[in-house]
């Protein structure tokens, strides 16, 4: 039965698939004889659809499992459990492996549906590629065992648990449990999947030997990976940052860089497209970043997933066997694409142009240089543990702060490009115009650097940085003006370089004039930390099981409450900041740990040990057997008393503390008294049953004792991280306006070469 | 005869390529950190990470932000870990930890200590190290 509604299913998708394929295969072969086209086309559809009917089943299929928990299920055992609420149940489908690969394959399903309806005489070789992928998706789950495949094919998701039904699942892991982060994995994968669809265009123009069409209709789908891809990235920032407590939202961390090639990749692609669009220059170029922008998702997806970062990532992956089909897949679309490049070489025709270097594709060339060179070296440090094994050395590991130091010069550049590239408005510009251009925003962003090195910037890198990151912005400002006055529709641009600027100069705040201090506040004691008072008030439940811990925080005249979070689960403490927000600064509190000072009256001993505490010699002699009661208790205590000996000044006493442990409650513990000095008094706090220890306390001795209780957090200024945040924004925007301008140009017909972009006579902004 | 401005320009891109692919060899040398024992890397005394097990038996003490414990091996050896950070979170319910650190004379001296935990997860960044 199970095989019918679970894998069954996986595997008429699969064929569909496989069908789909080879239909559209057939269609786009025949693409001039209308009657057998119309046949093979209209079969192709239909095996499509039965592949997406395949996709939703199994989909909804696998949520009520999750909903209904049915434990049985090893999917549903391993990832949720049933104290989550709806909305976490629904995130636990995309927790695994299995679950993101149905999630990734009903994105692809849904732009093929998309692109069936709207791209044309594409749809038959652009399909055929899609639908390929696909049936490597579907591979994935398929679970079925090969006579010469050790692994066999696929990981199924409704494979069964062995033995008894489990009768409650493993959970969500905890630091899920947050609404960014049910929103982030399906944004970023929405931002993957739509990478094969500027590959398959990619693939038709080659297959069709066309180059010249295929990017008015590329263009907005590669507009559309590059924003979902970037705003998915940048949740994750987020997510770590305001959840996590790591204090930062980039790390460089295999699994981070992984998802930033591709990213790099298509906004680079990007550039060159607008390139090619204008003076028909850089077509190889164009297909070949759109090949490796598909192919770096699907190395990424191999990295992460195959389990060959397990030893320098931190990140826990199961392995889940899917090595070699993982590598096949990389391989054959890189091969795909790249053979066919190869294969097109000599026929591609390249258009020769003596540009200027006063021309905005000179710039745009140079954009994309820049960004492929950092996608480069991002690829290569997140291959090492692939390198270093294949030569057999020892693995090593990169740094963060290599990143940091290598892409500095890059971003500077980026700055200074992205400046000058975006003033140079579509036609060529002579020195001087160019120089009337530009003279404001740099004089304006000279006084903006020179009043940052006043408040206090030294260091020489960073003062570059500044100072390209704010002619950035103050240049692609003045252009957003401009275009504003004229038409919005091409706004887009100028503000995601805008946002840009914006992102580079809170990424210098925030990181490299971030103030962090370890701080240890005594419960009730003021700690002096970055001009602020702080006092820890104590615990406080915070309701789920968790601990929030009180911190008054006084800045001068004003005061708030910060409250971070720490609790314990199953499998992890979790830690979430408390982040207070300024115009110009967070102020970040993480929560370390809690340190409980150990009590000075307290002695371990072994039996017939003794040990000598302010004058007393305690040696613990026994337990009594008589007086205990181990188990068998009417009333289920377990009551233990021992005899220990307390000798001062020669005179030597015998007490029985009695230690009373309950089923479900701690234990109760009785002090026993000399009877000499009733003031002092002696108990059993502990006992270890294996190593046969006891941990007595004593009680009205000299010295006294407060329970200290001291928190110790991670605080740390982060100034101008809001301007950060904002640049995110402001990028995203950019992104929707270029897209709709995009889509509404995708019809019209490649122009000559010669012919100027349209904005060029209506818009004269080229200064 | 005069040089075209695009030859000079194309020349100084690729020298400022070439710089920077030379800069980024030489970060990458200083940058690269490998996996070691406790013998390969006392013998080596360079940064390193060693991964290992927190020998439970062996005192572990926490003394204000100043954190001891005994790590061992795989190979077995065991050497004395000194981290000047606290204890790091998860710690006690790590399978197994990476130590980032020198060792001279038989200490560790951590940089950085990574905790792995028994989880079975494999969502981006869930267990990952805390911290950029």
């Amino acid at each position: 039965m199970e095989f019918f509604t679970g894998k069954f299913v996986t595997i008429v998708g699969f064929c569909a698939a496989l069908a789909a394929t080879y239909a559209f295969f057939r269609a786009a072969q025949n693409d001039d004889a209308k009657p057998v086209y119309d046949e093979w086309l209209s079969l192709a559809r239909k095996s499509f659809f039965v592949m997406m009917i395949a996709i939703v089943v199994n989909g909804f299929h696998l949520l009520y499992l999750i909903l209904t928990h049915q434990f049985q299920y090893n999917y549903v055992k391993h990832y949720s459990s049933t104290d989550l609420n709806v909305f976490y149940l629904i995130s636990t489908f995309y927790a695994g492996q299995e679950g993101s690969f149905m999630l990734w394959m009903f994105y692809g399903g849904l732009f093929g549906l998309f692109l069936m309806k709207t791209a044309k005489e594409y749809e038959a070789p652009v399909m055929t590629v899609l639908s390929l992928s696909q049936a490597f998706l579907l591979s994935m789950i398929l679970g079925i065992d090969m006579p010469f495949l050790k692994d066999g094919i696929g990981s199924d998701v409704f494979a069964l648990t062995t033995g008894p039904v489990p009768e409650e699942g493993d959970g969500l892991n905890p630091l899920l449990q947050n609404p960014w982060m049910v929103i982030h994995p399906p944004t970023l994968f929405v931002g993957f999947a739509s990478l094969i669809i500027p590959y398959s265009y990619a693939i038709a123009a080659m297959w069709k030997n066309k180059y010249d069409d295929w990017i008015r209709p590329a263009t907005p789908w590669v507009l559309f990976s590059a924003a979902t891809l970037g705003i998915g990235i940048m949740m994750g920032g987020y997510w770590a940052y305001k959840v996590l407590g790591w204090g930062g939202y980039w790390g460089w961390d295999p699994v981070e860089n992984s998802s930033l090639v591709p990213w790099l990749l298509v906004v680079a692609l990007i550039h060159t497209l607008i390139v090619q669009k204008k003076n028909g220059a850089l077509k190889k170029t164009n297909l070949l970043l759109a090949t490796l922008a598909f192919s770096a998702v699907l190395y990424s997806s191999f990295l992460t997933r195959s389990g060959v970062l397990a030893d320098t990532s931190v990140h826990s992956f199961t392995d889940l066997g899917l090595y070699n089909q993982l590598l096949a897949f990389v391989l054959v679309f890189l091969g795909l694409g790249v053979g066919l490049l190869v294969i097109r070489f000599k026929s591609i025709k390249v258009v020769s142009r003596d540009e200027s270097i006063y021309s905005r594709e000179f710039f745009l060339l140079c954009g994309a240089v820049v960004l492929t060179l950092i996608a480069g070296v991002v690829v290569a440090g997140i291959s090492t543990p692939i390198v270093d094994s294949l030569l057999n050395r020892p693995i090593t590991k990169l740094e963060p702060d290599f990143y940091n130091e290598v892409t500095l010069p890059l971003a500077v550049l980026i700055g200074f490009l992205s400046a000058i590239g975006q003033s140079i408005w579509w036609t060529k510009i002579d020195r001087d115009n160019l120089f009337k251009a530009l003279w404001l925003p740099f004089a304006l962003a000279l006084v903006f650097t020179s009043v940052l090195m006043l408040a206090g910037m030294k260091d020489v890198s960073m003062i570059l940085l500044a100072l390209a990151a704010s002619f950035s912005l103050f240049a692609n400002g003045q252009v957003l003006l401009k275009v504003l006055k004229g038409n919005p529709k091409y706004a887009g641009g100028s503000l995601t370089h805008v946002g840009l600027g914006l992102m580079l100069l809170g990424i210098i705040g925030s990181a490299k004039y971030d103030q962090t201090q370890h701080l240890e506040l005594p419960k009730g004691k003021t700690v002096q930390a970055f001009g602020k008072e702080m006092t820890y008030a104590g615990m406080q439940d915070v309701g789920g099981g968790k601990s929030g811990f009180k911190i008054e925080v006084r800045d001068g005249n004003k005061s708030y409450v910060a409250m971070p979070i720490m609790y314990e689960t199953k499998r992890m403490t979790v830690q979430n900041p408390d982040v207070a927000h300024y115009l110009t600064k967070d102020f970040y509190i993480a929560p370390v740990n809690v340190m409980i000072k150990d009590n000075p009256n307290q002695l371990i001993l072994k039996k017939g040990e003794s040990q000598t505490l302010e004058g007393y010699v305690v040696k613990f002699v026994n337990f009594n057997m008589e007086k205990s009661v181990l188990g068998g208790g009417v009333d289920g205590k377990i009551k233990v008393v021992a005899i220990l000996e307390v000798s001062k000044d020669g005179k030597t006493e015998t007490i029985e503390p009695v230690y009373l442990i309950q089923a479900g409650s701690a234990p109760i513990i009785e002090y026993a008294s000399l009877p000499s000095a009733p003031n002092v008094s002696f108990a059993i706090t502990r006992i270890d049953a294996t190593s046969g220890k006891v941990m007595v306390e004593a009680k009205g001795l000299g010295t006294n004792f407060e329970p200290q209780e001291t928190l110790i957090v991670e605080a740390s200024v982060k100034p101008f991280i809001n301007v950060l945040w904002l640049g995110t924004y402001v990028v995203a925007i950019g992104f929707v306006v270029s897209i709709y301008r995009r889509w509404q140009e995708r019809k019209l017909k490649a122009r000559s070469a010669l012919v100027a972009e349209p904005i060029a006579d209506k818009n004269p902004v080229a200064l | 005869m005069s040089v075209k401005p695009k030859f000079v320009v194309g020349f100084v891109v690729i020298v400022a390529v070439l710089a920077w692919l030379g800069f980024t060899a030489q970060e990458w040398g200083n940058s690269a950190i490998g996996y070691a024992t406790i013998s390969e890397a006392a013998k080596s005394g360079k940064l390193a990470y060693i991964k290992g097990y927190w020998l439970k038996e062996e005192p572990t003490e926490t003394n204000r932000n100043v954190f001891t414990f005994y790590l061992k091996d795989e190979e077995g050896n065991v050497a004395r870990v000194i981290y000047r950070n606290g204890k790091p979170n998860n710690f006690e319910q790590a399978t197994s930890v990476v130590v980032q650190g020198k060792c001279e004379n038989g200490t560790i001296y951590a940089k950085d200590i990574l905790v792995k935990c028994p989880s079975k997860y494999q969502s981006e960044k869930a267990d990952s190290e805390k911290k950029i």
